[in-house]
């Protein structure tokens, strides 16, 4: 069984990264104006979040032109799913710490 | 929020609450069109059917079909959707998606053998229509389970198993 290691990744924390990575992990791609509609931003900042994610090799873009307009597909790395699954791990293993009387 | 810091326990709380919001959200988008599977089913129950007319044009007029919406159909569903999901990334609904491939595969070598083996070339037709009620039940399971999934509280949806060296 594949064991995920909790661990805390600053890329995927910001709340519009985690939202993104949320969106596409379970999914194969999803395009840009489905995210862009799901996280309720403007285009820059969603090009600024997936550029980001691009960089640290999370995230994959593939354009593709259909019926004359180019459309932008997003699709997570196995290293953005890896980097995804030991952030929740670890947001969970933060959650069941009691908390300091 | 955006840091490099360690998350406490309440801002890890509100962060495991955004990804339940995002994939609770992608629930709800990823409704399957209504022809997507009769389509699928129609083309694979043709392709399967037509071995038993033991005319080559007619099957490769069905095998040509059959590729053709191979390709149509995932980009006609992306247009509809914004979303293409094969199932593979799914946990507990992944099983759906393994029982529609690997109906479309028995169904194609049942249909052939039978094409040219029964007699009364009756047998490769039923297996048409039953492989293509099976792809409609198994493909519909495998939205329902999906969109349950996504669903599901994050903690169960991303439940760590423990290493067997832990």
């Amino acid at each position: 069984m594949t064991t995920v290691p909790p661990t805390f990744d600053p890329v995927v924390h910001a709340p519009n990264r985690l939202q993104l990575c949320a969106l596409l992990a379970p999914v194969d791609d999803v395009d840009f104006a489905t995210l862009r509609a799901a996280l309720g931003v403007s285009d820059s900042v969603l090009s600024k979040h997936l550029r980001v994610l691009e960089e640290a090799g999370y995230l994959r873009l593939a354009k593709a032109t259909v019926t004359g307009r180019v459309r932008t597909r997003a699709s997570l790395t196995e290293a953005g799913r890896g980097a995804f699954a030991g952030h929740v791990a670890e947001l969970q293993r933060l959650l069941s710490v009691a908390p300091v009387p | 929020m955006e840091s490099n810091q360690t998350p406490d326990r309440e801002q890890a709380a509100a962060a495991l609450g955004l990804v339940g919001a995002a994939r609770s959200d992608l629930a709800d988008r990823l409704v399957t069109p209504w022809w997507y599977h009769p389509a699928l089913g129609g083309a694979l129950a043709l392709l399967i059917a037509s071995f038993a007319t033991r005319t080559p044009p007619l099957i490769a007029a069905a095998i040509a079909l059959y590729f053709v919406s191979l390709v149509a159909l995932p980009r006609l569903y992306r247009r509809a959707t914004g979303i293409w999901v094969t199932g593979l990334t799914a946990r507990r609904a992944r099983r759906w998606a393994v029982a529609l491939g690997c109906t479309a595969g028995v169904g194609l070598v049942l249909g052939l053998v039978l094409g040219y083996t029964d007699p009364v070339r009756l047998l490769g037709p039923v297996v048409a229509v039953a492989v293509f009620v099976l792809v409609q039940v198994f493909g519909r399971r495998f939205d329902d389970e999906l969109r349950e999934e996504l669903r599901a509280d994050p903690e169960a949806a991303f439940k760590v198993e423990e290493s067997d060296d832990a």
